[in-house]
């Protein structure tokens, strides 16, 4: 800590973020990126001004990492906020002292985009996404009456409100017994394929009326009929890579749910939690129609405030112990890394977080093609897959580490065209062919 | 804008071959269409991509232990503090530290032989110089060390000379035995007194009773026969000069006495060796001429 008095404006973790800081590694960047497609040119110098004043708005994301004795915690940051071309890979490993001068988002620009990556210890997909819309409507100059009733989108002249930065999982946290549980470790992708640090993504743009139109005919939500997509592809994918069936292993993503609604929170950091689903293949072969009633029946029997709370309390509980919250922050770090694995990356076999369907106000529509939503992938689960949806269509973006593989990929949006889904296909892949 | 026809899917304008199955397509430029402003920017990275050593769960695994280590040796050395010289954390302190580094090491270097024996003799050598500090002995922690330097220089030096080399990784195993046993000698005794008079001549007709069985089995075709007849000749040969030489040290009037029966037994063997080595040659010679 630099000095007694900075402790005022010392800020601490969330308690979902504090697990990024240790386990963060070049195959590991706890990166995402939302990325808003426009039909104007961008201008980066009015970006640039815009950001610093749209940045004045969240204070709680104008702060740098730093390590303490016992917990990593934020610190002001009073480096300017610059703006970078984007002409990299997405979703790739920032360095969180250099990379991005101290902050820990980038905002980055081409010719017909702004997009902000994010280390997701500062906010999860909803938090960047109010900002990403909070500086789209700045860009644009868009007044609070064209916006509207938009909860996103924040005004600079607004007073900021406490809870805006506040850890929502201490607010709501009930204490629970029951705490840990562990699960037996998951299937994983293409363990064997080549992979490197580019990431490499496919993205595809579907009609949410031709989704919404597959859904209803099975009774289930957008994001339940896509999860059941992604795990029928692993299945068939894990008979394929795997020889023996006694080898298999059971298939989960983890869908991360954003619990603002169901909590009446308005903050801005961290405050979604994953809820597992997936089907055990060595119980047999799982056709699509018994994949979505899984899907269904795991996925609405968490997502309510009892289960929930029981994860907050999970979250919340392992910091309040003594031996934990007094240890200090050196053993933290290898014990969270060690633990990261054991609770997170290997008892899932991906992960799909659906942003849902955004909203945008007055002539934002107008000027915004599209949005995309990208998470990185890791060693472990090598594909990472993401949705967001505005101005009718949704874009299903997989990210990979994987460099040449992309059987997933395939298997996911041929099951689509199957089932009669137009299915548009862009990527950052150097193509064979091409 | 083009479809794959394999995949089914819609192709970004531009695209010339599908990215879910790298078919090509097969279409006019004008469905093709060109693309302005691609989604994605497809330049090549800046830099090459890069595979760090250590993954997350080793590095975790690592930093356990160096944090394992640290407090281990700071509890140690606030007892000693608290105590106020009624306890010695030193000794307690080095084995904590060549504990963890034998654990690192294990975990940081490479799987390679020769590295890694290299690493753990240098950590063994450090551990004993650090423990003949606090037991105040000389003669053993020397012996230790010396037996050290010669397991690496036969058993670790000849790994990591190629192939190619074999011959000089001989002479270096066969001067690095000689070495030994003379330092041995002058450490125990503190003059050379076996080494000169029995443990190097022995030595030195060993090695040339293996030096024949080498040039036998790089020029000859032995049988797994001959390779361990040849082994137990050079035993006994051993035993034989050992009982020879130190008899001679002693000034006894024998020529031999409990290496007699190797002796025997030696004669014997070289007779066999010999006696096949010509029947073979002779069956050699009638064979070609009859054929």
């Amino acid at each position: 800590m630099k000095k007694a008095s900075s402790n005022d404006e010392l800020l601490p973790l969330d308690n979902s973020a504090i697990i990024y800081p240790p386990t963060v590694a070049r195959y590991n960047a706890h990166v995402f990126r939302l990325s808003a497609r426009l039909n104007v040119d961008v201008d980066p110098v009015r970006l640039a001004n815009v950001a610093k004043r749209v940045l004045k708005r969240f204070p709680y994301f104008a702060v740098s990492l730093h390590q303490g004795f016992y917990w990593y915690y934020f610190l002001p940051n009073k480096k300017p906020l610059e703006i970078y071309k984007d002409e990299d890979y997405p979703c790739g490993y920032f360095h969180l002292k250099k990379g991005a001068n101290g902050y820990l988002f980038k905002i980055l620009y081409t010719t017909r985009s702004i997009s902000i990556e994010v280390f997701h210890a500062l906010t999860d997909g909803a938090g960047a996404l109010s900002f990403l819309k909070t500086l789209l409507a700045y860009y644009f100059e868009l007044s609070k009456k064209e916006v509207g009733e938009d909860p996103h989108i924040l005004f600079v002249k607004d007073k900021v409100a406490s809870e805006e930065g506040e850890d929502a999982f201490e607010r709501f946290y009930r204490p629970r017994s029951a705490l840990f549980a562990s699960q037996s470790e998951a299937f994983h992708l293409s363990q064997k394929s080549f992979y490197n640090d580019m990431v490499q993504a496919i993205s595809a743009r579907i009609s949410i009326e031709e989704l919404k139109r597959l859904s209803n005919n099975h009774q289930v939500t957008i994001t339940e009929y896509l999860v059941a997509l992604l795990i029928e592809a692993l299945q068939a994918l894990q008979a394929e890579q795997v020889s023996k069936e006694r080898r298999y292993r059971p298939i989960r993503v983890s869908v991360p749910i954003n619990i603002r609604r169901i909590f009446n929170s308005i903050t801005r950091r961290n405050f979604s939690l994953f809820v597992a689903v997936g089907i055990d293949p060595r119980l047999g072969y799982y056709e699509f129609g018994e994949i979505l009633e899984q899907v269904k029946y795991q996925l609405r029997g968490s997502v309510n405030e009892k289960g929930l709370g029981l994860q907050i309390a999970r979250n919340v509980a392992g910091r309040r112990i003594a031996l934990i919250r007094y240890a200090p922050n050196v053993l933290k770090k290898p014990f969270m890394k060690l633990l990261s694995d054991f609770y997170g990356d290997k008892i899932y076999s991906m992960t799909l977080s659906n942003i849902g369907n955004v909203n945008l106000p007055g002539s934002l529509k107008d000027v915004v093609e599209r949005l995309d939503f990208f998470l990185s992938p890791n060693k472990k689960n090598r594909v990472s897959c993401a949705a967001i949806g505005t101005n009718g269509y949704i874009s299903l973006n997989f990210t990979s580490l994987l460099t040449e593989d992309v059987s997933f990929e395939r298997k996911v949006l041929t099951a689509l065209v199957e089932r009669g889904v137009a299915v548009e296909v862009a990527t950052n892949r150097i193509i064979e062919g091409e | 804008m083009a479809y794959c026809v394999k995949c089914g899917v819609k192709l970004e304008a531009g695209s010339t071959a599908c990215v879910l199955c790298n078919t090509k397509v097969l279409a006019s430029k004008e469905v093709i269409g060109k693309i302005e402003y691609p989604l994605f920017v497809k330049e090549k990275a800046k830099g090459k991509s890069f595979y760090p050593y250590f993954d997350k769960t080793r590095k975790g695994i690592i930093e356990l232990i160096i944090a394992f280590m640290v407090i281990a040796e700071v509890t140690l050395a606030i007892t000693a503090i608290a105590l106020q010289g009624a306890f010695s954390p030193w000794l307690a302190m080095l084995a904590v530290a060549a504990g963890g580094l034998y654990i690192l090491v294990g975990l940081t270097v490479k799987p390679n032989y020769p590295k890694v024996a290299s690493y753990y003799l240098i950590i063994t050598a450090l551990l004993i110089i650090g423990l003949s500090f606090f037991i105040k002995a000389s003669l053993w922690p020397q012996i230790v060390l010396l037996s050290l330097a010669f397991y690496w220089a036969v058993g670790v030096f000849p790994w990591l000379l190629s192939k190619g080399k074999r011959f000089w990784s001989f002479l270096v195993v066969s001067f690095a035995i000689a070495l030994f046993l003379v330092l041995l000698d002058a450490l125990i005794d503190n003059y050379l007194s076996w080494s000169l008079a029995i443990a190097l001549p022995t030595y030195g007709v060993i090695i040339v009773s293996l030096a024949f069985s080498a040039i036998r089995i790089r020029w000859g075709k032995p049988s797994m026969t001959d390779i361990i007849l040849s082994i137990i000749l050079s035993s006994c040969w051993g035993v034989v000069a050992g009982d020879f030489f130190h008899l001679r040290s002693i000034g006894s009037e024998h020529f031999l006495t409990w290496g007699f029966s190797p002796f025997i037994v030696a004669l014997l063997l070289l007779i066999i060796l010999l006696l096949t080595a010509t029947v073979r040659k002779v069956r050699n010679f009638f064979t070609t001429r009859l054929t």
